[in-house]
């Protein structure tokens, strides 16, 4: 405990004495963090438009002719356990052969339509994020009932595939843009241990182990990291209000997602994020640094 | 104490700076290591603190054998052993108190075990005045010994020095020797690389002589004279 007082004081000092070289760390951290924090925003309001267009899809399942009530309810209770499925509503033939009727009149169809041509169907929403072909799929084996099953498939594959590639790429920039913020926090707090060298060559004289040396310089590394993240989230914060605001005001259809709560979730991974860097930045910066200084020949 | 057998270093580049040399430093003695640049005094300091490695033979400090330490090691058997720079070695922007304190804090002492400690020590070496003064504000007499008290605030059993008169004045140079042997009297086994004529006369304590990485001579209450005389 006692050393660890010592250590976070040895952490603010360092900070203090290479002011610049740590304003300089934390500057680089915000804004490396701020276009990754973007991204996410970004990718979380695509990925919830295409889960918002795919679950305003429906599937409609058509019924062979002539079941029974009983068989009608036993594939209810079938469907209604499926957990992709979020509502489940039941059409009955007739009802909708009226309301087919009634929607287009003039077409005059009970003069030339004797029989209903309709069969019992469900009408059928899905959870977020579930594959709609995959349902469709498991639907059409999942009982001997079902006759057809229909559903908006080209939109929905162009939407689906839309959505992947969304997710592929948003992964793929991700990491690149994770590993240029460490390659940039590295170099930048390798510089703040570069002018100190002299200080840690001193260090090791007097007896200090690498941890002893190592502990303030990765404390420091953890700080400008959460100093990086917090301004990058407080930029964001505060551009995304603004933002969202303006957008919303002048196109009230454009599904932005506004929930807080997922800023908020962006806003921790940020946090994790920059600390975590700043942790990894310094660690190996003072590891190359102290592999360096071991004893030479 | 120090014990060296049969000790070779050869440099990368083949040259070849000690050859099966052999040496025993006992307990409490007060040794000078003499000899022209490039005679090897430095090097033995640096071989002795573990700042060079050697090519073959034996090294012994206090019964430990120092080919088979491991590179985690060193820093332990840094903490018993006092090395005083030529160039002191101190952190500059830091308080006298400070820079005497770190080598304590290494240790995990108290609050109160440093305090007590270091003014002690910066009492031995005449810097009490100076205790919250930044170092780098000193004058070169006040940062060696600045750089004495913080190589023997942990009471180490060996205290090397090298060239510790080489930037000072014959003033200063003469403080600090009488302050090395202020040491000694308690107890230190202090080895002394110098060129210094005057205190090397003036203590006539052992004297070592090396040429080319050899000891020509080796000799008890010895003066530079003598060493000249080779």
């Amino acid at each position: 405990m006692r050393q660890l007082f010592f250590f976070i004081g040895e952490a603010f000092l360092g900070i203090k004495r290479s002011f610049l070289m740590a304003g300089i760390a934390v500057v680089t951290i915000t804004l490396s963090l701020v276009v990754l924090g973007v991204f996410l925003l970004i990718s979380v309001n695509l990925n919830r438009l295409s889960d918002e267009i795919v679950s305003k899809l429906e599937l409609r399942l058509f019924l062979k002719k002539d079941l029974s009530l009983q068989q009608i309810q036993q594939l209810s209770v079938l469907l209604d356990s499926h957990v992709g499925i979020k509502e489940l509503f039941f059409l009955d033939k007739k009802e909708a052969w009226a309301q087919f009727q009634l929607r287009y009149p003039q077409l005059a169809l009970a003069t030339f339509v004797q029989k209903n041509p309709l069969s019992h169907s469900f009408q059928i929403f899905l959870k977020p994020q579930q594959d709609l072909f995959k349902i469709a799929r498991e639907l059409q084996d999942i009982s001997p009932f079902i006759d057809e099953i229909v559903y908006g498939g080209g939109l929905a594959k162009q939407i689906e595939h839309f959505s992947l590639l969304v997710r592929v790429i948003g992964v793929f920039l991700v990491c690149v843009l994770t590993l240029a913020t460490l390659m940039i926090v590295v170099n930048t707090i390798r510089l703040t241990v570069m002018i100190r060298e002299n200080e840690i060559d001193i260090m090791a004289l007097v007896g200090a182990g690498d941890s002893f040396i190592r502990v303030p310089f990765l404390l420091e590394g953890l700080f400008l990291g959460f100093m990086g993240a917090l301004s990058a989230s407080v930029i964001l914060n505060i551009f995304f209000g603004f933002f969202l605001v303006k957008v919303q005001a002048n196109f009230p259809y454009f599904p932005l997602f506004v929930d807080k709560n997922v800023f908020y979730q962006v806003y921790l991974v940020l946090m994790i994020t920059g600390s975590f860097l700043g942790l990894l930045g310094a660690y190996l910066s003072i590891s190359k640094t102290l592999d360096s200084k071991k004893i030479n020949s | 104490m120090i014990q060296i057998k049969k000790l070779t270093k050869v440099y990368p580049n083949g040259y070849e700076l000690f050859k099966e040399l052999d040496l025993f430093i006992g307990e409490n003695e007060f040794v000078f290591l003499v000899g022209p640049s490039g005679s090897g005094k430095s090097s033995l300091l640096n071989i002795f603190f573990l700042l060079e490695s050697i090519t073959s033979g034996y090294v012994y400090i206090d019964n430990v054998c120092l080919n088979h330490l491991k590179s985690y090691q060193i820093p332990y058997l840094r903490r018993n052993i006092g090395f005083v720079f030529q160039d002191f070695k101190l952190l500059l922007n830091r308080s006298v108190f400070e820079n005497v304190a770190y080598a304590l804090r290494i240790l995990n002492f108290s609050r109160r075990q440093i305090s007590s400690q270091v003014r002690q020590v910066l009492d031995l070496v005449g810097l009490q005045h100076r205790i919250y003064d930044i170092s780098g504000n000193l004058s070169g007499g006040e940062q060696q010994r600045l750089c004495i008290a913080r190589a023997i605030v942990n009471n180490p059993a060996i205290l090397l020095a090298d060239e510790p008169t080489g930037n000072l004045d014959p003033d200063a140079s003469e403080e600090i020797i009488q302050l090395l042997s202020k040491i000694n009297a308690r107890h230190t086994t202090v080895l002394v690389a110098t060129h210094d004529q005057m205190i090397v006369n003036k203590m006539r304590k052992r004297v070592v002589v090396l040429n080319k990485g050899t000891i020509i001579r080796d000799q008890q209450f010895g003066t530079y004279a003598e060493v000249l005389s080779v």
